[in-house]
């Protein structure tokens, strides 16, 4: 079936909480005129506190009534500008759309679920799993569950999560947020409210039906695309007999507003391994990676590279601040970092894992001396913990030069690359940065052919330069069939770069698929689209 | 050969400690238990003199079956072997048990020269096991070592951190060494020192073994109790002064009167 059937709310008496007036919320509310992308927003005259979908619908209508915009807003973690509020009247933050956690165990599939309401934060899911303190259905969950996607940032809001598709270092196996959602709630912009769970709406080809409660009907035309061969966050999900489930992943709130949740959960691994290897060169990392991805035997959670540059970085914050830095004692020999995650349940499976690891390793002559391993949760907090010291040493450096000049800030790029592709897009970044003369670090998701790049520019004309250089990268990899923004989402700050990936021509056609849920362009202004 | 003891302990990760509030006890459960974070730089310290010395590094710890874990550990991080001290008529025991287990431990296994522990475990915070150790060997004790300056056969130079400065010791050998986190830098477990340790099985020694008297071990050798533990109250009271800066002044000066802070004659 691919008819998408919203329902009429239960709105009766039901009044949203809101706070008004531009004043009040520029002076007590400021918070939320701002996310992590450091965009600046502008003041908004209504700041909605939606506690359930039915409040949600209240508030969409309202602002809906006074043909007014609205941007809705979750943890504001985001670092491309979702949830700045630009030119627009209304903001909805899904804050206080925190109800307690509920995991029971789908009775068609056997599957262990939990679900949330969108307001809940990533660590409060991990946690409350951890500590087994959720509400329960039935049955108990006979050992720890595990919800594996793992963006970085913990503090970002569930709902958040499933809007713009969010990944981490273990999208490398488990995939991105879009592979748990099995149901959620959408609010539309009309008011109605959607339920879509997975495998019951799909696509008749290229086809999707919209009846609204007014009893009109739509015809959603999903245009003729190539996605990305990688990971991907640029646009709208679309492919031939797709899920309708799928379009609103990842849509960053233009479609709708996700206000609850059923996510798919797994028993907790029994045991992990956690290695970062010391190589003495990138291009044994890239030989290396190549060969782990297409072994058997090892499969890895995660792999994630340190270039270079990146222990330059590393090297010198580890001089100032000595030990507590995080920063382990370096070689000189080490050059670049991978980090390993791989997960087994015997010992059997540890002999494979080792004697494999050893074998690949050796390959491209690397002994297992020349590496930082463990397999306690303790080891992966430190590693953690050094992981992070890359992202915070470029922000320092950035903002100690912001000091003199303000406009500057960091480029961070978020591409990705097939596999086959890795080692010549690393080399294309390189040979030009080089040639650009500008200060930069690659790490990232090397196992997805997920690389940032982050240039740290030291004067306004490097910036300029360095965001020339951006766009030559975004072309390369579009060329090679990747994707110009893997994680990180559009936004409002990517869109020059929605329209590198796709031509005019889809973009508009993505647009019209907005039309059909929200003609008035109530949700999101402004962010996707121009 | 010479042998090179380290002491360790196994203890509850405190990053991750809370306390109940009704019952103020600790909650332990899903409390991961860790090495104590102290112990890793005497493991490294005896490390490194074996590696000027030679000889064998060898790591002991009292407690629970899984406390092998600490064991395994310290193999990663260099120890050449390792000696549970486990069963139940250790169970219970204070500081003056455990440093006289330890010991019998110690004078059982034979060859001494130097006997490290950390400072103090982290769960504890006594910081009395290793100097009790010295006394129930009757060897010279050096306490919260920063840095071992000279060591040959017959004698030992240490820094020895004190609330001031620090201060030289020397000392003959064999002796008890505590030492501080200013002593090295502990160094990372190889994915190959990784899995020694995790493959290592420790030999487990029971209050037979290392000859003990079995009165002075666990509860029974025990004198000390824990009675109860409870989160220190931290019962703030706040006043806030006005005035002009003298009549605060006065105000602030008979306030601390009040409270016995300052006694006039």
């Amino acid at each position: 079936m691919n008819l998408l059937k919203p329902s009429p709310p239960k709105t009766e008496g039901i009044n949203c909480p809101k706070i008004f007036g531009r004043r009040r919320i520029n002076e007590r509310y400021a918070q939320f005129l701002e996310d992590e992308s450091k965009l600046i927003g502008t003041s908004v005259a209504n700041l909605y506190f939606p506690r359930n979908s039915e409040e949600v619908s209240t508030a969409i209508r309202e602002i809906s009534q006074r043909e007014e915009g609205v941007v809705v807003s979750g943890g504001r973690t985001g670092i491309t500008g979702g949830a700045v509020p630009v030119e627009v009247k209304n903001l909805i933050s899904l804050e206080r759309m925190v109800r307690p956690i509920r995991v029971f165990k789908d009775e068609n599939s056997g599957e262990w679920r939990a679900w949330v309401t969108a307001g809940v934060r990533l660590a409060d899911l991990l946690s409350s799993l951890k500590k087994q303190n959720f509400m329960v259905e039935k049955e108990k969950p006979p050992r720890e569950l595990f919800y594996p996607v793992d963006p970085t940032e913990t503090l970002a809001h569930l709902g958040g999560t499933v809007a713009t598709n969010a990944s981490g270092a273990r999208t490398l196996y488990f995939g991105p947020t879009r592979d748990w959602v099995r149901w959620i709630k959408v609010v539309l912009a009309d008011g109605s409210i959607l339920e879509l769970r997975r495998g019951e709406v799909t696509a008749e080809g290229r086809e999707l039906r919209l009846l609204r409660t007014d009893g009109t009907e739509t015809k959603i035309i999903l245009p003729s695309i190539h996605m990305p061969k990688t990971k991907n966050t640029a646009g709208y999900f679309i492919k031939e007999g797709m899920d309708a489930i799928d379009l609103f992943i990842g849509s960053e709130g233009t479609l709708g507003i996700i206000t609850e949740i059923e996510f798919k959960l797994i028993e907790m691994p029994k045991e992990f391994l956690y290695a970062c290897v010391f190589f003495r060169s990138e291009e044994q990392v890239v030989e290396f990676v190549a060969k782990i991805k297409s072994n058997p035997t090892l499969k890895p959670l995660a792999l994630e590279y340190f270039d270079p540059n990146s222990l330059v970085l590393l090297r010198k914050k580890r001089q100032e601040e000595g030990s507590s830095s995080n920063i382990p004692n370096l070689s000189d020999k080490t050059e670049a970092i991978l980090y390993i995650e791989i997960a087994f349940s015997t010992e059997e499976e540890l002999g494979e894992i080792y004697s494999g690891l050893k074998k690949l390793l050796a390959e491209v002559e690397m002994g297992m001396e020349e590496s930082w391993a463990g397999f306690e949760y303790h080891d992966l907090e430190m590693m953690k913990l050094f992981r992070h010291a890359l992202p915070e040493t470029v922000n320092t450096i950035i903002s100690h030069r912001k000091r003199k000049i303000p406009e500057l800030h960091k480029i961070g790029t978020d591409m990705a690359v097939p596999d086959e592709h890795l080692g010549h897009i690393l080399k294309f970044y390189r040979s030009k940065l080089e040639e650009a003369r500008l200060e930069y670090v690659i790490f990232g998701h090397i196992g997805n052919g997920h690389l940032h790049i982050n240039i740290l520019p030291r004067s306004a004309e490097e910036l300029a330069r360095g965001f020339m250089i951006y766009k030559e990268f975004a072309c390369e990899v579009v060329r090679l069939k990747g994707s110009v923004s893997a994680e990180h989402g559009i936004g409002r700050m990517k869109k020059d770069f929605l329209a590198i990936q796709y031509s005019r021509e889809i973009i508009e056609q993505m647009y019209n698929i907005k039309k059909c849920f929200d003609p008035m362009g109530v949700l999101n202004p402004g962010v996707l689209f121009n | 050969m010479k042998r090179l003891i380290v002491c360790i302990k196994q203890v509850p990760d405190t990053s991750d400690v809370r306390i109940d509030p009704e019952t103020n006890t600790l909650v332990r459960e899903g409390v991961e238990s860790i090495l104590n974070p102290l112990d890793p730089f005497a493991i490294e310290e005896a490390v490194r003199v074996k590696e000027r010395m030679g000889g064998v590094v060898t790591a002991i710890t009292m407690g629970p079956p899984q406390a092998k874990k600490v064991l395994q550990h310290a193999i990663a991080l260099g120890a050449d072997e390792g000696y549970l001290i486990c069963g139940p008529e250790f169970a219970g025991a204070d500081t003056l048990a455990t440093s006289y287990t330890l010991a019998q431990a110690i004078r059982r296994l034979g060859n001494a020269v130097l006997i490290f522990c950390g400072k103090q475990a982290i769960d504890g915070d006594t910081a009395q096991v290793g100097p009790g150790i010295a006394a129930h060997l009757d060897l010279p004790q050096l306490i919260y070592v920063r840095k071992i300056r000279k060591i040959n056969k017959r004698y030992i130079v240490v820094e020895s951190m004190t609330d001031t400065g620090y201060e030289i010791i020397r000392s003959t050998l064999p002796a008890v060494l505590t030492v501080v986190k200013e002593i090295n830098e502990p160094r990372l477990p190889s994915l190959k020192s990784a899995m020694k340790g995790r493959r290592y099985e420790p030999n487990v020694l029971g209050g037979e073994e290392i000859k003990a008297d079995f009165n002075r071990l666990g509860l029974k050798g025990s004198p000390t109790r824990v009675v109860r533990i409870f989160v220190p109250e931290q019962a703030r009271k706040t006043k806030i002064l006005t005035g002009n800066p003298e009549e605060i002044a006065v105000n602030l000066f008979s306030s601390l009167q009040k409270e016995g802070v300052l006694r006039c004659q």
